[in-house]
């Protein structure tokens, strides 16, 4: 633990990484303790009001501006991290599982087990998400339960359609072949010699969909499923500003740069990580 | 003070169209939001787009001008015989471009076409009153109804008229034979769509040679392209976009009321909501005043207490909007006996009215700070749609703009009389009301029967009321239009500025 | 292999069907056209028998059997929106999609994998840290944002481009760049690390051991290898982008076949829905087919085991 702490702070990304990723989990824990002006009420005469620098502790002050309905940015941001950090973890954690999980039965089984799997993608990548989101509100309502089910719905495929090619190259190679002859069973197989061999991709399959799905929460919200106004998700702030972006720069901005920021956040970290961890460069 | 620089406003503008204008070899792109679906007039009852475009090809018996009266057209007078019978005078120099006649014989046809049940038009519903269709002479038609119609030739405005020889052995859907100022001369869906004048149009030459109606949906992007200079017309932008635009120099924009309501339909046929003091209350609780200022920049109307705006036959000038006094609200919410903590949905549909979502949170918020649990649901209009009439689930409270595109008090109350599937309010002198308001086609006696009705449908407050959508435009400094606020967007309604 | 090539076309068959099953059932659960189609104010009446006109009073399982015997002749039935038939409609949308897709595909690929090549090759200097920023920039920028900015800034500042609308290449560019830049930045992040991995493996470090020039040992060695999950994830958009790109779609008016299904969707179109999900199924099964074959061009181990 020791050592991996020490190499974390060695390292330049994974060190910005974490700390920027620890200040955005922080400040959403400690959201309701920091001071910020109602996130959901605001002031109608107060629409729209460019980001000030001046006073900026003052009771009124909007440091990145306000809404459209005069509601502080910087507080939306700050509540809504809650919600789109809990939704992006999830879904990706969840995502991530199922589809590395069959992508690695499919690759590594083929014959049937994999066609099988394979025209499932196709299946339900070829349902519009639209239809998909519509059907989970109708069927199941919503929440935001069944918002990450949908938006691990639409994820996991994309892991498991990767993993699977890397799967069907790797069964093939020596140190799959040797294990095998020596008796080891499919499980073990799996996971001891093909898993930490398609963590990589994984990875940054994982980061890749980080951001999707922060982005497509909005468009789910819109359809019922989800954050329902008025609560903020960073994904939802940026399309109600998406009429006011050539009016209120400021509106659409800031959420997109909070995006932006944890996607970096997770790369640097996710990079840093899969270094760590390759047995390969461990010396 | 408002009020009057727009009226100024409007009647310059009908003054400078209606001013002589040299005829020259110009385009006009007008810019539309949503896709053109069908050419066939018959298949669609969407004002702004479909029928807007054919409005162009066809002919109709009548027209709404710019300032929302009806026009003749193919008809060069109409009057009412009796209650029930309807009589058309048609001009005797109409043709469509194969030299069809758009006579008598043509109209019947066409009227018959819409009613068959074997074409399932779209619009049948609009004529459904109609018993009779008779040939007097070529340029004489009578129409006779099961009951009486009133509105009957304004709903002809939007009724186009297709060339019976040529629609036998063509499909409507896809081809035109122009009848009217322009004709098609390029259609890729979903892209944009090029008109030409006819040189055959029987009318008065119109001032523009071609017409791109161009489909953009983003409304950002249809700003841009108005910007840009690629496009002459644009509708339905946020309020923050009509200012831009005016101060960009380049172009210029604006707001006209649209003949549009927006409101908040209560549910009245479950609890709370069947108690008229709780309704009342929720009308004095929100500020429709502050809203209007501040999402609008003042440019829509509050409701008079009414789904009417102004522009409708029947409007009631006396009435006064609840006032905005929370404290009377917290008041009357008290006495209505009403459980304040259960908690009641708001349903809103995304992406249709113009800062539809945004008015819904202030509007629940609002609620919220005189004690209500509102929870507002957002959801996609067709789903909306469907609890609202297929499953007849309509939630509490939804937000819901509605017009009538005759622009009759009849018509847009009959949504909410007793028994219509739209109503989800059940009030018998109401509808004793509107039945009255029906029986006759004497005009005052109508109005009198639509004051009372909408006094009373303010007292009992069906609805939150809230205001008159705003109609908003841009369009380049080469043409001026006629700016109006029924959707309908015509080439024929701007003109070129010298 | 004539018997693979049956087996495969089944499977496709399979997954057509099941989609168009699937969405079948869905559509009809979700909505209903008539409230949507006739003109507000339409009586109960009025609504039933427009629904009976169309078939849809039918028992739910006879309104399928009617519609599998003609889909099976490619007959999606009349668009209820559009009067004409659903599947004309869908086709007549294709080119404009496939050549936006393709094109952004293609400047997507050759960027991205420029950018990965040179960032896993450059490991720890300068260009790495700024391929990746970039690539970092690309994937986190919402689209819309993106696509309004390049309007604003090329269409109406400049005024060098047309601020949407299809026809003409020039037409072409913004929407293509806006997709060639979240493709790019895909493919670059999955190029270099998987480069990363492959470089590392004992047969590269064999390779180079022999002395092989470097650029052989990477092209014939590193780079096949890491090309792998690269044509996955390549399949994978482009299959999205033959879809139909809905946010681009909207941004440049692109009357891309994407718009189409999420109005058909929104309007309850059935027919256009079922032929849409039908052809972009088949476009996914496809590109999929293909890349199972790429595999075997990539890795000949993966072609032996594999038929």
């Amino acid at each position: 633990m020791k050592a991996f702490l020490r190499a974390l702070v060695q390292s330049r990304g994974g060190l910005f990484g974490i700390l920027i990723l620890m200040l955005l989990v922080a400040g959403a824990l400690l959201a309701p303790t920091l001071g910020l002006p109602d996130p959901v009420r605001g002031d109608l005469r107060a629409r729209m009001a460019p980001p000030t620098w001046t006073g900026l502790f003052a009771p009124g002050a909007h440091p990145l501006g306000t809404d459209q309905l005069g509601r502080d940015i910087l507080s939306r941001i700050v509540y809504g991290s809650r919600i789109t950090l809990t939704i992006g973890a999830y879904a990706v954690v969840l995502g991530g599982i199922v589809g590395v999980m069959l992508g690695i039965v499919a690759g590594y089984c083929g014959g049937i087990t994999d066609r099988l799997l394979m025209r499932l993608v196709d299946i339900q990548l070829a349902i519009p998400l639209m239809l998909l989101a519509l059907l989970v509100v109708a069927a199941l309502g919503p929440s935001l339960t069944n918002l990450v089910i949908v938006l691990a719905l639409t994820s996991w495929i994309r892991y498991a359609r990767i993993i699977r090619g890397q799967v069907l190259a790797l069964r093939e190679r020596e140190f799959v072949q040797s294990a095998r002859t020596i008796g080891a069973s499919t499980a073990q197989i799996m996971l001891r010699h093909i898993l930490p061999n398609v963590m990589t991709p994984a990875l940054v399959v994982a980061t890749l969909e980080l951001a999707r799905i922060i982005i497509m929460d909005a468009a789910l919200s819109f359809l019922g499923l989800g954050v329902q106004p008025p609560a903020a998700s960073w994904g939802r702030m940026l399309a109600e500003g998406r009429v006011y972006i050539s009016t209120a720069w400021w509106v659409v901005t800031f959420p997109g740069l909070a995006i932006m920021l944890t996607v970096l956040s997770v790369n640097l970290l996710g990079d840093w990580l899969r270094d760590y961890f390759d047995p390969r460069l461990r010396t | 003070m408002r009020h009057w620089s727009r009226i100024i406003g409007a009647t310059a503008a009908v003054v400078a169209v209606s001013l002589p204008v040299l005829a020259s070899a110009e385009t006009l792109t007008i810019a539309l939001g949503t896709n053109v679906n069908t050419l066939d007039p018959h298949m669609s009852a969407s004002v702004g787009t479909d029928l807007s475009v054919l409005s162009h090809i066809y002919p109709s018996l009548v027209i709404r001008g710019p300032d929302l009266k009806l026009q003749p057209a193919v008809a060069k007078s109409w009057k009412q015989v009796d209650d029930l019978t309807w009589r058309f005078t048609l001009v005797d120099n109409a043709s469509f471009a194969n030299g069809e006649k758009v006579d008598a014989e043509a109209v019947k046809w066409n009227l018959d076409r819409v009613r068959d049940p074997k074409v399932n038009a779209r619009i049948k519903a609009w004529f459904d009153l109609v018993k009779d269709v008779k040939v007097v002479s070529p340029t004489e038609i009578e129409v006779t109804t099961s009951a009486p119609y009133p509105a009957f030739a304004d709903q002809l405005s939007m009724f186009f008229l297709l060339p019976p020889q040529w629609a036998a052995s063509h499909k409507p859907a896809t081809e035109t034979l122009s009848g009217g100022r322009y004709e098609l001369a390029e259609n890729v869906p979903g892209d944009h769509i090029t008109l030409k004048a006819n040189p055959k149009w029987w009318g008065e030459k119109p001032a523009f040679d071609t017409v791109i109606f161009r489909n953009i949906p983003e409304s950002a992007s249809r700003v841009a392209a108005l910007l840009a200079g690629e496009v002459d017309l644009i509708t339905s932008i946020p309020l923050t976009e009509v200012k831009r635009i005016k101060d960009s120099g380049s172009a210029t924009a604006g707001s006209v009321p649209s003949t549009r309501s927006l409101f908040i339909k209560f549910n009245t046929q479950k609890p709370p909501f069947d108690n008229k003091v709780f309704r009342q209350a929720l009308n004095y609780a929100v500020d429709k005043q502050g809203i209007t200022e501040a999402i609008f920049d003042g440019a829509a109307d509050v409701s008079q207490c009414q789904v009417l705006s102004p522009n409708y036959f029947g409007f009631n000038p006396d009435l006064k909007p609840y006032p905005y006094d929370p404290a009377k609200a917290q008041q009357l919410l008290k006495s209505s006996g009403v459980d304040l903590s259960q908690p009641i949905a708001l349903d809103v549909p995304t992406g249709v009215y113009l800062q539809g979502t945004e008015v819904a949170q202030v509007v629940a918020d609002q609620l919220t700070q005189v004690g209500l649990n509102l929870k507002i649901s957002e959801m996609d209009f067709s789903t909306y749609m469907n609890k609202y009439l297929r499953s007849r689930e309509l939630a509490p409270m939804s937000v819901l703009a509605q017009a009538w595109p005759t622009i009759d008090a009849d018509g847009l109350l009959t949504l909410f009389a007793p028994g219509n599937q739209y109503a989800y309010w059940d009030n018998a002198a109401f509808g004793k009301l509107l039945e009255q308001g029906r029986s006759t086609t004497d005009k005052a006696a109508r109005q009198g029967f639509y004051t009372k009705a909408t006094a009373l449908m303010c007292e009992e407050a069906p609805a939150l009321f809230l205001y008159v959508q705003p109609a908003t435009y841009g369009t380049s400094k080469r043409v001026s239009w006629a700016a109006r606020g029924d959707d309908w967007v015509r080439a024929f309604d701007l003109k070129p500025v010298q | 292999m004539i018997r693979y090539v049956i087996g495969k076309l089944g499977e496709a068959i399979v997954a057509v069907w099941g989609v168009v099953t699937i969405v079948f059932f869905v559509t009809r659960l979700l909505g209903d056209p008539a409230a949507l189609l006739l003109p507000v104010g339409a009586s109960a009446e009025q609504l039933d028998a427009f629904r009976a006109a169309l078939g849809l009073d039918q028992p739910l399982w006879q309104q399928y059997l009617s519609f599998l015997a003609q889909a099976v002749q490619g007959d999606f039935g009349q668009s209820f929106v559009f009067n004409r038939p659903a599947i004309t409609v869908v086709l007549e949308r294709m080119p404009a999609t496939i050549t936006l897709a393709v094109t952004a595909m293609v400047f997507g690929v050759l960027i991205g994998g420029g950018a990965g090549a040179i960032a896993a090759t450059q490991r720890g200097k300068f260009a790495e840290f700024a391929v990746m920023t970039l690539a970092l920039l690309g994937q986190a920028t919402p689209v819309f944002w993106l696509g309004i900015m390049l309007i604003l800034f090329f269409a109406v500042d400049l005024g060098w481009l047309p601020t949407g609308g299809y026809g003409s290449l020039a037409h072409l560019v913004l929407p293509a760049f806006t997709l060639a830049v979240f493709v790019s930045a895909s493919i670059a992040r999955l190029l270099r690390s998987s480069l990363l991995d492959s470089m590392k493996e004992d047969y590269v470090r064999t390779a180079q051991a022999k002395g092989l020039p470097p650029g052989q040992v990477f092209v014939w060695h590193a780079l096949r290898n890491a090309l792998i999950p690269v044509v996955t994830m390549v399949g994978i958009l482009s299959g999205e982008l033959l879809g139909g790109s809905v946010v681009t779609e909207t941004v440049f008016a692109w009357p891309g076949v994407g718009r189409l299904i999420v109005q058909a969707i929104e309007s309850k179109d059935f027919p256009v829905v079922q032929a849409g999900v039908a052809v972009i199924a088949t476009v996914y099964v496809s590109i999929n087919f293909l890349v199972d074959l790429l595999y075997g061009v990539l890795d000949p181990r993966i072609r032996r085991k594999g038929q």
